[in-house]
């Protein structure tokens, strides 16, 4: 069974920071490998070089801006606007990004990343703008009117409908009270300042309940994961695949 | 620059927890909650070049997301309890018929505020079923005076409508039965649809 520390009794996490019981039986309780974090990317690039690099036309340095932007510039779009037409749109805003620092708009290389940033906001805001203007055109004429649907893909939900399965086994193992302060902060967008006045908790208790629910939650769905990909495999192999 | 978080989200934490994002900007970050442009640049440049927090913010969402589903469909869910003694059941039904029950019908009657945001892929916004709802809309971008407001269900008949001024953006619809329903907003005396949101009545 789940375990899910009450806030109201304390209760020591076993070895790792899974927060399992170490007498539940079903996960024995492991010690997580020591997570050195990467370095920080931005810190080892030479933005001079590399923005020079690019004004000449580099295709070295082209090849590495976009190995070093491409990825987080798909990332807020998709955050932004959802997923459709995103390799366009990533392309697009790199094309914007060299054409932008080969007219030397760029007068600062250290703040690349911040000029790239601007470059993706204003790219989000016309993806927007020339949404709205073209579904305004559409109502202009008579006809049928195509809106784009905005509903997750199939794979996007069945992930979200297993999301929310994993989180209502793990508050299911929430005492009320717990459950009471989660509801609160994610559900009525209550202030922590509000929900630690009202129901006398201090910021530590409310920032481990909150990380507790989560560790939980990730353990769950690790767990799940493994347990499916074991039975893929043992069907498989079965069927000599 | 203050390199803080807001205090309203937590005692101001750092951004930064070495170099990279902490726990807790990418907490504030993935629930939308920061409001300085300062800080939402620091964070937004570090995720454009960093996939380590870029994955950390996607366990996030993910939670967020995952949370905020779960607790609903809980909170809507009926409650249900073991019945206790009959002398208890007598005397409770007692109690309710005379203290309980009276305030609990007004309250029952007492209008349900919604916010109808129009943001692409923000988590349906759900009401409750013959209620009176409150709606509240988003006008953040729209300049005309007026604006004509229509409710249709999803076969696209017409359940309500009326007007409202750019001054007020709030307008009330009486007791809708379980069903989708599209609120949308048209430019008073055209058909130009300005905006349109989702509301899920159960």
């Amino acid at each position: 069974m789940l375990v899910i520390n009450s806030i109201d009794d304390p209760k020591p996490m076993g070895n790792g920071q899974s927060g399992a019981s170490p007498s539940d039986g079903i996960f024995p309780p492991q010690t997580p490998p020591a997570l050195v974090p990467p370095p920080d990317p931005a810190q080892q690039i030479n933005w001079t070089e590399l923005v020079q690099k690019i004004q000449v036309n580099d295709q070295a340095a082209l090849s590495e801006l976009y190995s070093l932007f491409s990825r987080g510039i798909k990332f807020l779009i998709v955050r932004q606007l959802g997923r459709q037409d995103i390799d366009d749109r990533v392309h697009d805003t790199f094309v914007i990004v060299v054409q932008a620092i080969q007219r030397g708009d760029l007068r600062d290389p250290e703040r690349l990343m911040g000029f790239v940033r601007t470059i993706v906001r204003r790219q989000i805001a016309n993806f927007i703008e020339k949404n709205y203007t073209r579904r305004r055109d559409e109502l202009d004429i008579d006809g049928p009117v195509k809106i784009a649907d905005s509903h997750s893909s199939p794979e996007e939900a069945a992930i979200q409908s297993q999301n929310a399965q994993i989180m209502e086994e793990v508050l299911r193992d929430c005492s009320r009270r717990d459950r009471e302060i989660l509801t609160r902060f994610y559900l009525l967008e209550q202030t922590q300042e509000q929900i630690c006045k009202e129901m006398d908790l201090n910021d530590t208790q409310f920032r481990l309940l909150k990380s507790r629910a989560k560790q939980r939650f990730s353990d769950e769905g690790r767990r799940r994961m493994a347990k499916n990909n074991l039975r893929t495999f043992s069907v498989r192999k079965r069927s000599g695949v | 620059m203050d390199r803080r978080l807001p205090e309203n989200i937590e005692s101001a934490p750092q951004i930064l927890d070495g170099s990279h994002l902490s726990e807790h900007a990418l907490e504030v970050y993935s629930l939308g909650k920061i409001s300085s442009e300062e800080i939402l640049a620091t964070v937004e440049e570090h995720l454009l070049v960093c996939a380590y927090c870029e994955n950390r913010l996607d366990s996030f969402d993910k939670f967020h997301a995952a949370a905020k589903t779960a607790l609903e469909a809980e909170s809507s869910k009926p409650k249900q309890r073991k019945p206790g003694p009959l002398w208890l059941i007598v005397f409770a039904a007692s109690v309710a018929a005379i203290f309980v029950i009276p305030p609990a019908l007004k309250q029952n009657d007492a209008a349900v505020a919604v916010d109808l945001a129009s943001i692409r892929n923000a988590p349906a916004v759900t009401a409750p079923s013959n209620r009176r709802l409150d709606l509240t809309v988003d006008l953040t971008g729209l300049t005309a005076p007026s604006y004509k407001w229509e409710i249709f269900n999803s076969n696209g008949q017409l359940k309500a409508s009326g007007s409202i001024e750019k001054t007020s953006n709030k307008f009330s619809v009486e007791g809708l039965d379980p069903a989708q329903y599209w609120v949308r907003l048209t430019l008073a005396g055209s058909a130009q649809v300005e905006r349109e949101f989702s509301l899920l009545v159960r």
